[in-house]
Formats: structure tokens, C-alpha cells, sequence
């Protein structure tokens, strides 16, 4: 299964947000989306996922227009997390999950259980009572129950799931990604911390001002040149100079 | 708010019984309630009428004015308290109250309208439930285009505060305009009381329970519909279908129970709160949750209403918002760090 956007833009009254942006994303690949803030990444995961139609241009899910699916098609096919989440009521945890599992379909028990211990959320404490970090694991396990056993049927797009997560967490869902590229699912992530993409991303679109500045494979497009036109700032390669420099090591 | 710490199955089953409890003291209060009133006819009276050994007055006052008031009670607070959970599931905000989106505000200016204009032919009873339930839809029609057209709940929750005003203030001119007589059925009306309970009342209100029917089938959608407006599309969910059916369904319970009983305040806004720390927020279990403590909790503030100062009797509406008002106010300072935003 594929996903793609073709030739499309996106115009909210008289502001052009997107311009002209192609891009395609194969199953059993996970795709990093940088670019500054405002680059329009949570405007392109919107469009791909059929949320909002683009001005011009086309989305394909499975090389049909993502609008041609019915609302319950499509939530078989992705699983989309958003950046925030409105939930203000006493829900469990484990029945926040359940609500994407029953989504995706049977066992939705089972999976809810599996998905919550996989990211390493307790299933009993009430949403409302978590922290912010904790909160957003809640909802990693929420649409991850929904796509679980679906492997290359499913496409997971991803709007900053690690932002608000501690190194260790972090760690635990970009194992639990891997595992399910390994399942043959597609995984679009939009992040801000590059040299994470560069772990667990095969391939980089970096984005700026509502465009793709480059895209392709991970090593190819990490270069400091693309890099410093996408963020218009002054970077240096850490590896070549002689500054300290830390990171979490990727578990497999 | 305390929560409910248990897992999924466990969690079913404690739910399961916190229902069975409060079934039974609803009937216990019911049943309680049939013995008191204004009139001396007391338990012994009652359990007389039950072996059919009780004299006639006794038998009319039991069972032609005491049986459907708690009846009317029942229906009308299961209604008013299922369509608060449910409109605050809808606009995912727990300070939502059918009260907001302005069905009864809606439901009580045509009611008043009623009143003053055919208040007296031979079809009054089903002419006031009928013309409240069309001011009552009038307004949330109103709410929810200017929702499609503006787009968010907010701009839908504020709509439905201005239409509050705008009826509110419609009554008001129609209580201006109208003789001594209108003018006290009117307010006294606005007021909320289950005085002018009768069987007719209880037949038009067996609507009720089929609308929270209806709503219990939209239990999974309402549960998904919290997580935000964007997040159950994703999980298949359309928030415009969803909508019109909620708002439908919580006309027909809140302005039915408007147009025979007036204005119950408050029930709708607490008596979910109070559910959900019972046993949770799922839908499958908050709406029947809340149906049951709100018809209990109605049948109780009657049963005060009308025994504090009898022979004399409070209307209902004003001691559930005595009661309901600071209630409220301390729900909201004591869920401040868990940040509500209306």
C-alpha cells in the first residue's frame, strides 16, 4: 500500500500554507517530516489523513483519492495522532486505548492490553490525573491499538509524538515503530529533533515556508547545507568537532 | 474528581452493581415518597390501598395525584440529567448543560406563548407540551446552524447563551404582558414544579425513556468524541452526524419535561458530574448512570419540596437550584488544577 500527495496546495483564506507539494511514502518505511515551526508538516499529515481536502491537487490512499473512502474505511487504514487532544473526562486509561483498538477490530481487549504495556502506560490510572508526557503515551497506544495487526494494510501518521516524552520513552516507542515497519506499515513522523529522525527515519522530507526543501534517503538529505537552508540557521556537524556530545542509544 | 481505579472487567462489574444500588433507592425513595403529602393519608393508608381495602379519597389522592407526580418525576429527572451527559459529551466540556445550547430557555418562551394565547382549550395539556417542544428545537436548530457555520463547539456554546438571553428576556415581556392570572401560571411555571402531574402528563412523558433509548446507541461515538473533533474522525466517527442526533434526542427529553414541569435547574449539569465519579465516563454506563440519579434525585427534591412547608409547597425548580447552584460552584473550584476550560 502506498500513500501520496500529488502536485497539492493548501490555501486558508487569502494565506498560501502549502505550495505545490509532491511527495510519495511506500509501505514498510518510516518517513521523518522536519522543517521550522510554521513549515506546514501538521498541515500536510491533516491533508494526507483526508481531514481537510487541498486547494489544488490530490491525495491517494492505495492509489485511490483518500476522500473516496468511507470515515470507518479509512480508520481501518490510518492511524493518526494529532498534537493535542481535547479529553477532559475521567476516562481509564485502558479505555482511552480501547477506543482505538475497537476501531481496528477484534480482540480489541487484547490489543488495548498489549498496546498500553508495549509504550509503558499503566491501563488503570485515569487520563485526566496524568501528566502531560503520560498523556501523550496514552494516545501513542491509542492509535497504535488501532493499526496493531494491520501491518502493510495500515499507514501511522505521527504529528510530534516524541516532543513531550522523556529519553526513555522516547527510546520504548521508537522501538515499538520499528517493530511495526518490520510488520510492513508505513509511518510518516513529524519531529523537531533531527538527529532522532536520523536513527529511525529511512527517509527525510524536510519542509519550509509551506514546501519541500528535499526528500529522499535519511543519509542523503541530512546534509548540513539542506539542513541550514530548511531552518535558516547556522548548524555545525557535531561528529567532526571535538564538542562534547550526548545520546540515547537506539534498543532493538 | 475521584476516580475509578480498576481495571476494565472489574470496573463493568462494580458499575454494574452502583446501578443495581441506585435502582433500588430510587424505588425505595419512590415508594417512600407515595406515603407523604399534604393531605394526613399516611403508610398505613397506602399498604391498605395495595390489599384494595382503602377508602375512595384515599384511593384518588394515591393513586390520581401522588403515583403520577412521582412518575412524572422520575421520567422528566432521568431525561433533563441523560441529556446533560450526553451535550457534555458532545461538546466535550463538562460544564455543559442542556440549559447552554437553549432548549429549555427555547422550550419555556413558546410554552409561556402557549399560555398566554390558547392556554385554556380542550387540548391544553398536549398544546404546551407540543408548543415548548417546538421552541425548544427552534433554539437548538438555531445553535446548531450557527455551529455549521461558524464552525467550533464554542462558537456553538456561546450562540446558545445568547439565545438563553434573548428567550429569558421574551419570557419576561410575555409575563409583562399578561393578566394576574397568566402572569402566576407563567412564573410559577418558569420556576420548575410537578404540581400539575396527571396521567396525561406521564403518557406525553413515556417519550422520554425512548429518547434516552436512542441515545445510549450513540454511546461509543460520544465516548470517541471527547478525545476531540479531529481525533474521531480519524477513528470513523463524523461529529455533524453525531451532532444533530444528540441535539435531537436531548430536545425531546429536555423540552418535553419542560413543557410539564418548567424549568429544572441545574440537574443537567450536576448530576453527570456526579456519575462519573461513580463509576466512570464511558457513555455505555453514564447515560443509564444519570438517568437513574437524576429521576432519584428529582423525586427527592419533590418529595422535600413538598413536605418541608406543607401544606404549602415549594416549586421544585427553585430548591434543585438552591441546592444545585453552590454544589456547582464548589465542582468547579475543586477541579481547578485539572484546568476546565468552557
Amino acid at each position: 500500500m502506498n500513500l501520496a500527495a500529488v502536485d497539492v496546495s493548501y490555501e486558508r483564506g487569502p494565506v498560501r500554507i502549502l505550495e505545490r507539494v509532491s511527495v510519495e511514502f511506500q509501505a514498510g518505511r518510516t518517513t521523518a517530516l522536519l522543517g521550522p515551526n510554521g513549515a506546514g508538516k501538521s498541515t500536510l499529515i491533516r491533508l494526507l489523513a483526508g481531514f481537510m481536502a487541498p486547494t489544488e491537487g490530490v491525495v491517494t490512499l492505495d492509489d485511490r483519492p483518500v476522500d473516496s473512502y468511507s470515515l470507518s474505511a479509512r480508520a481501518k487504514m490510518l492511524g493518526v495522532l494529532t498534537q493535542k487532544s481535547t479529553l477532559e473526562f475521567p476516562f481509564t486509561v485502558s479505555e482511552v486505548i480501547e477506543m482505538g483498538a475497537s476501531t481496528g477490530g477484534a480482540n480489541s481487549h487484547a490489543v488495548s492490553a498489549a498496546a498500553a504495556s508495549a509504550v509503558g502506560v499503566d491501563p488503570n490510572r485515569v487520563y485526566t490525573t496524568l501528566s502531560g508526557g503520560e498523556r501523550q503515551l496514552a494516545q501513542i497506544a491509542r492509535v497504535l491499538a488501532q493499526v496493531w495487526n494491520r501491518g502493510s494494510d495500515a499507514f501511522l501518521l505521527m504529528d510530534e509524538p516524541m516532543t513531550a516524552l522523556d529519553l526513555k520513552h522516547q527510546q520504548r516507542v521508537a522501538g515499538l515503530l520499528s517493530n511495526l515497519k518490520a510488520s510492513g506499515m508505513g509511518q510518516v513522523i513529524v519531529m523537531h529533533d533531527i538527529n532522532l529522525a536520523a536513527d529511525i527515519a529511512d527517509d527525510v522530507v524536510l519542509m519550509s515556508e509551506g514546501a519541500v526543501v528535499a526528500a529522499g534517503e535519511t543519509r542523503a538529505v541530512l546534509t548540513l547545507p539542506n539542513l541550514e537552508r530548511t531552518f535558516r540557521t547556522p548548524m555545525s556537524d557535531v561528529a567532526r568537532s571535538d564538542v562534547p556530545y550526548f545520546r540515547a542509544r537506539l534498543q532493538d | 474528581m475521584k476516580p475509578a481505579l480498576q481495571d476494565g472487567r472489574s470496573a463493568s462489574r462494580s458499575q454494574v452493581w452502583k446501578q443495581l444500588w441506585l435502582t433500588s433507592l430510587l424505588f425505595v425513595t419512590a415508594g417512600f415518597s407515595l406515603m407523604v403529602g399534604g393531605s394526613s393519608i399516611g403508610p398505613a393508608e397506602v399498604m391498605a390501598l395495595a390489599w384494595g381495602e382503602a377508602s375512595d379519597s384515599a384511593r384518588t389522592i394515591v393513586l390520581d395525584i401522588r403515583l403520577p407526580r412521582i412518575l412524572l418525576a422520575m421520567l422528566v429527572g432521568a431525561g433533563v440529567a441523560a441529556s446533560g451527559a450526553v451535550i457534555q459529551g458532545l461538546f466535550r466540556n463538562p460544564l455543559a448543560d442542556p440549559a447552554l445550547i437553549g432548549v429549555s430557555a427555547g422550550a419555556a418562551l413558546f410554552a409561556s406563548l402557549f399560555m398566554l394565547l390558547g392556554g385554556t382549550s380542550a387540548f391544553a395539556m398536549l398544546g404546551l407540551a407540543g408548543s415548548a417542544f417546538t421552541g425548544g428545537l427552534l433554539a437548538t436548530w438555531i445553535v446548531l446552524i450557527v455551529g455549521q457555520r461558524g464552525g467550533g463547539i464554542s462558537t456553538m456554546l456561546l450562540a446558545g447563551i445568547a439565545l438563553n438571553a434573548i428567550a429569558l428576556s421574551g419570557v419576561g415581556l410575555l409575563s409583562y404582558l399578561s393578566s394576574d392570572v397568566q402572569l402566576r401560571s407563567i412564573s410559577f411555571w418558569a420556576l420548575g414544579s410537578l404540581n400539575g402531574a396527571s396521567w396525561s402528563g406521564v403518557i406525553v412523558a413515556l417519550v422520554i425513556p425512548v429518547a434516552i433509548g436512542f441515545m445510549l446507541l450513540s454511546a461509543r461515538a460520544l465516548n470517541i468524541m471527547t478525545l476531540g473533533e479531529e481525533e474521531a474522525r480519524y477513528l470513523g466517527v463524523s461529529q455533524d452526524k453525531l451532532r444533530v442526533r444528540v441535539i435531537l434526542l436531548s430536545a425531546v427529553a429536555v423540552g418535553v419535561g419542560v413543557a410539564l414541569t418548567g424549568v429544572i435547574a441545574f440537574l443537567g449539569l450536576i448530576v453527570p458530574h456526579l456519575v462519573r465519579m461513580m463509576v466512570g465516563a464511558r457513555h455505555e454506563v453514564l447515560i443509564p448512570g444519570s438517568a437513574l440519579l437524576g429521576a432519584f434525585l428529582l423525586v427527592l427534591a419533590d418529595l422535600f419540596s413538598r413536605s418541608v412547608f406543607a401544606p404549602a409547597e415549594l416549586p421544585v425548580g427553585i430548591l434543585t437550584a438552591l441546592i444545585g447552584g453552590p454544589f456547582f460552584i464548589y465542582l468547579i473550584v475543586s477541579q481547578q488544577k485539572e484546568r476546565l476550560t468552557l
